[in-house]
């Protein structure tokens, strides 16, 4: 991390807007408070290019006229799974530290007791929503919180005036509430920090977090003061649920199996301007089977899975709108930025099987209470958890490699776009910018002019290790970083570190080599070829940037991990530029051809972006 | 020999005993989810026991213009064989199926003040072979063909409408000198116009239909009975069921019969009352195994004009299977 420049011009700044009385810095009571209101929109497990603005055929209008509103990046980073990226959303510094070193449920041996590694978002840290809160500003959150469940811990005790939130990691979209894990049955939600005991019976997670932020912002409407409004929807993580009227309105649309979905989107980022055109894809994962050997009905049946997905999506983005709407009514839309992105990348786990356990174990038995039906036409209704799979997954992730749970750019690659007031190059893509989920907060800082604080309630607090975008949004600048700046990653014993183009990447065999590998990511987004003996000294520099991320951020990789058997369950892996084997001759390649023209002719009837 | 049977009331009740053991279709309802869509080449063997037993009325003193005989007992002992297979017509779904239908059936008019009516004594019997007969059924709305695994993947029907057109071939045990008989000398056909509603998913166990067949049969004349010539006006059906999962191989029915029609007559002259009966009841349906099919139901004549109280009880084994399936059983032994 560099010392920003622009950070003490800021600084600056805000001390003469403070001196001359234009930021009420504390003051709760403003009558005429101009700042922007921040909009924080967080889909969980969204791939890179499901939103139409990004080369998906699901129909996404909403947040394609944001895209166009505003400025769409493609170098933004999140961590590889949901609560690390909320704990550096919230803190604004790197999760090691801010106490999400590891999901609450994957600790290891090696990080238990270690500050940092509570599972729970810790005191080290302030949150932003605090800082705005104690700046003038209204707080409110819906939607999922996993950053802990203890009274101390959860949004109401941590910034959040109002909130109706999930504090668990998931659960059933619907009235149902189950909870992912057994030992938690009940999915525990906070509304205004009380427990709901029961949720409503036309609960549906993404209209009901949309109408509870309307609610929240309309209780307020008027008094002057500014809002963050953190939207953090559970859509569309499994399990897959969608309300009965939209389950079949993606029917059929991906029978023709996911490499041609994949292929037609690869060229879609392309067309787009998103990616160069010299850019290889990533092949589909080594351990699942191509789409063209499938029979039409498993093609069928497995595109069901993405269809309920992509209604999911689809639903996402009309809700939205929704918020939009009401936003305009109100007059604060135009007053609004608005940040979307995803928490991490587009799920293909089996986080069923995992859940489920053994037949005999506590974990089957709550599987089986909740979520045992499993046949294909109940997919996306009450009862069922079915979720869309490596296949599915890697498409959403199209170009890269692998998907949420690694640190290959699969894993961390999120979508993100950036409209508001002061907001420059409407449309315009930006690919220079190598952006990080911890910005986020110090850039909401730095647009409301407070400082973030060294002590909060009477303990010191960690500063803040994001780059404000303040200077970018506006348009003075690339990027907040430059090519030394680094950013470094570690998760499950998984290492990355990205520094301008480059990558350093350390992944567990059979997915990697067990080894170092380096990648210039910028030309090489699929991290295909491994630059390591080329450029030996590039590596040892990044290597260098890792140790220093690690003793700044007491980054402990986890001695044990999920992945300890991955080696095991899955089939060995070829060289990566082989894992397409065997390739496809003659017929094959005729027939996927043919495949590839016909769904792209079929897909550019349905581009929500035109 | 042509032998007067004018007397009031005899010829509707031949003609009653017919309708319950002249046909398959004469005989009962088709039952539930009989017309629920398979995959192209599946087959369907059933095999169908149906004890009978009905009384006419003892309730009122004897009307001439009543067909049912006052103490007279009917008794039967049906054994239905069928076939359906179902394939594409169209680029429709379509069925086709065939029945035959044997067994044994007797009347006794003991103690009636018919004992002794034309065509036998006070009891008459017949066994054997009924007419074999035959049904087409055509998708008209809601269900295109099946004929894949794939279309199978795609298959949520909603509101399912077919046209079905059945009819026999008038081959069965027949002794014109005899009221009582298993086939009936004589065509007749069917034309219904079966409907399905299937509310939620059609997803075993959570399946749920309301079904409603409305039908009517034209019958050809039978030129022998017993010397005379015998013709009846057409008869008009409607069939309902609502069905409902309750596991995915297990389901139960609540079933409907109203019947109405059939007016008798015997050398153009018309005899008796027509038909007027409305029968109730239930069915459950077991699916053993992926094959084999449990099937037992449970009517009762509730409302008529008939004066005729019947109990039917009818128990069901079905075998079903698909070439492919099984030969991809086959593979997954392996």
């Amino acid at each position: 991390m560099r010392t920003s420049r622009r950070r003490v011009l800021f600084g600056v700044l805000f001390l003469v807007m403070v001196l001359s009385g234009s930021v009420a810095v504390g003051d709760t009571a403003a009558q005429q408070d101009d700042r922007p209101n921040f909009l924080i929109l967080v889909a969980d497990d969204m791939g890179f290019t499901d939103l139409g603005s990004y080369g998906g055929e699901i129909a996404t209008p909403v947040l394609d006229q944001l895209a166009r509103d505003g400025v769409r990046f493609t170098e933004f980073y999140a961590s590889p799974t949901c609560s690390p990226t909320r704990s550096m959303l919230l803190s604004g510094t790197d999760m090691h530290v801010a106490g999400l070193g590891n999901m609450d449920t994957l600790l290891a041996p090696n990080q238990l007791g270690q500050p940092g590694y509570e599972g729970d978002l810790n005191h080290q840290v302030v949150t932003v929503a605090s800082v705005l809160r104690d700046g003038g500003y209204h707080t409110y959150m819906t939607g999922k919180w996993h950053l802990g469940y203890e009274a101390d811990q959860i949004p109401h005790a941590r910034g959040f005036e109002r909130d109706f939130s999930l504090l668990a990691g998931g659960g059933s979209h619907f009235d149902d509430q189950w909870n992912l894990e057994w030992y938690r049955p009940v999915a525990p939600y906070t509304e205004d920090g009380r427990p709901v005991e029961k949720l409503p019976a036309d609960f549906y997670s993404t209209k009901t977090y949309t109408d509870k932020m309307i609610e929240f912002i309309e209780s307020n409407r008027g008094d002057g003061k500014p809002f963050l409004s953190y939207m953090a929807y559970t859509a569309p993580h499994g399990p897959l649920h969608v309300p009965d009227d939209w389950l079949r309105r993606y029917k059929s649309r991906y029978d023709v199996g996911w490499d041609v979905v994949k292929e037609v989107r690869f060229r879609r980022l392309k067309e787009l301007g998103l990616i160069d055109e010299e850019v290889e894809r990533a092949p589909r994962p080594w351990f699942i089977p191509r789409s063209i050997d499938l029979a039409p009905a498993a093609n069928s049946i497995l595109g069901r899975k993405m269809e309920i997905y992509a209604s999911m999506v689809e639903y996402l983005d009309k809700d939205i709108g929704r918020l939009f709407d009401y936003l305009k009514e109100i007059g604060e839309y135009d007053n609004t930025v608005i940040i979307f992105f995803s928490d991490n990348g587009a799920e293909g786990n089996d986080l069923r099987a995992m859940l489920s356990g053994q037949t005999g174990t506590l974990g089957a038995l709550h599987a089986a209470l909740n979520f045992a039906e499993n046949n294909p036409f109940m997919w996306g209704r009450k009862g069922t958890y079915a979720e869309y799979g490596p296949g599915w997954a890697t498409v959403s992730m199209t170009p890269f490699r692998l998907y949420k749970g690694f640190l290959s750019e699969g894993g961390i690659r999120s979508p993100l776009i950036v409209s508001g007031p002061g907001v420059r190059g409407a449309g315009a893509i930006n690919r220079e910018a190598v952006l990080h989920v911890m910005d986020i907060a110090p850039t909401m800082l730095d647009l409301a002019g407070i400082r973030h604080p060294e002590t909060y309630e009477g303990h010191s607090v960690l500063p803040m290790a994001g780059e404000s975008w303040a200077s970018m949004l506006m348009g003075e600048s690339a990027s907040p970083r430059g090519p030394e700046d680094w950013l470094g990653f570690e998760f499950l014993g998984m290492r990355a570190l990205r520094q301008g183009d480059w990558k350093l990447l350390w992944l567990h065999e059979p997915a990697g080599i067990g080894d170092w590998q380096l990648f210039n990511v910028v030309k090489d987004p699929a991290e295909m070829n491994d630059l390591s003996d080329q450029y030996p000294g590039k590596k040892e520099e990044l290597l260098a940037s890792w140790a220093a991320y690690v003793e700044q951020f007491n980054v402990i990789p986890a001695n044990r991990h999920a992945f300890e058997q991955m080696a095991k369950q899955l089939p060995a892996r070829g060289d990566p530029h082989t894992e397409a084997f065997p390739v496809l001759v003659g017929p094959l390649s005729e027939r996927y051809r043919r495949l590839v023209e016909m769904y792209e002719q079929q897909a550019r009837r349905h581009y929500s972006w035109r | 020999m042509r032998r007067s049977i004018r007397r009031p009331g005899t010829v509707l009740f031949v003609c009653l005993l017919a309708l319950l053991v002249g046909g398959p279709a004469l005989a009962q309802d088709d039952g539930p989810r009989t017309y629920w869509k398979a995959l192209d080449g599946a087959n369907v063997v059933a095999f169908q026991y149906l004890p009978f037993d009905a009384n006419s009325s003892d309730s009122e003193a004897f009307d001439p213009v009543h067909f049912i005989y006052p103490e007279a007992d009917i008794g039967a002992n049906i054994f239905l064989l069928t076939y359906a297979r179902h394939f594409t017509l169209f680029n429709r779904t379509a069925i086709f199926g065939a029945s035959l239908l044997g067994g044994n059936a007797s009347v006794d008019f003991s103690g009636s003040p018919f004992d002794g009516m034309p065509g036998g004594g006070s009891k008459q019997a017949a066994h054997g072979f009924s007419d074999p007969s035959a049904q087409l059924t055509v998708n008209l709305v809601g269900a295109p063909a099946v004929r894949s695994f794939y279309d199978v993947s795609k298959y949520e029907p909603k509101a399912v409408l077919d046209i079905a057109v059945m009819g026999n071939i008038p081959i069965g045990e027949y002794d014109s000198d005899k009221v009582v008989n298993l086939g009936l000398n004589r065509w007749w056909t069917r034309i219904g116009l079966p409907f399905t509603y299937h509310i939620g998913p059609y997803v075993p166990g959570y399946r749920t239909s309301v079904e409603i067949m409305p039908s009517v049969f034209l019958f050809g004349s039978n030129d022998d009975f017993l010397g005379n010539t015998l013709d009846n006006h057409p008869l008009y059906q409607v069939e309902g069921h609502v069905t409902r999962d309750f596991t995915a191989h297990f389901f139960g029915a609540f079933d409907l019969l109203y019947r109405n029609g059939a007016q008798a007559q015997i050398d153009d002259v018309d005899l008796g009352e027509k038909l007027d009966v409305l029968s109730a009841g239930f069915t459950l349906d077991y699916g053993v195994t992926d094959n084999v099919g449990l099937r037992v139901s449970y009517h009762s004549i509730v409302e008529g004009d008939s004066d005729i109280d019947g109990d039917m009880f009818r128990i069901n084994v079905n075998f079903g299977w698909h070439p492919l399936i099984e030969k991809i059983k086959k593979l997954g032994e392996e």
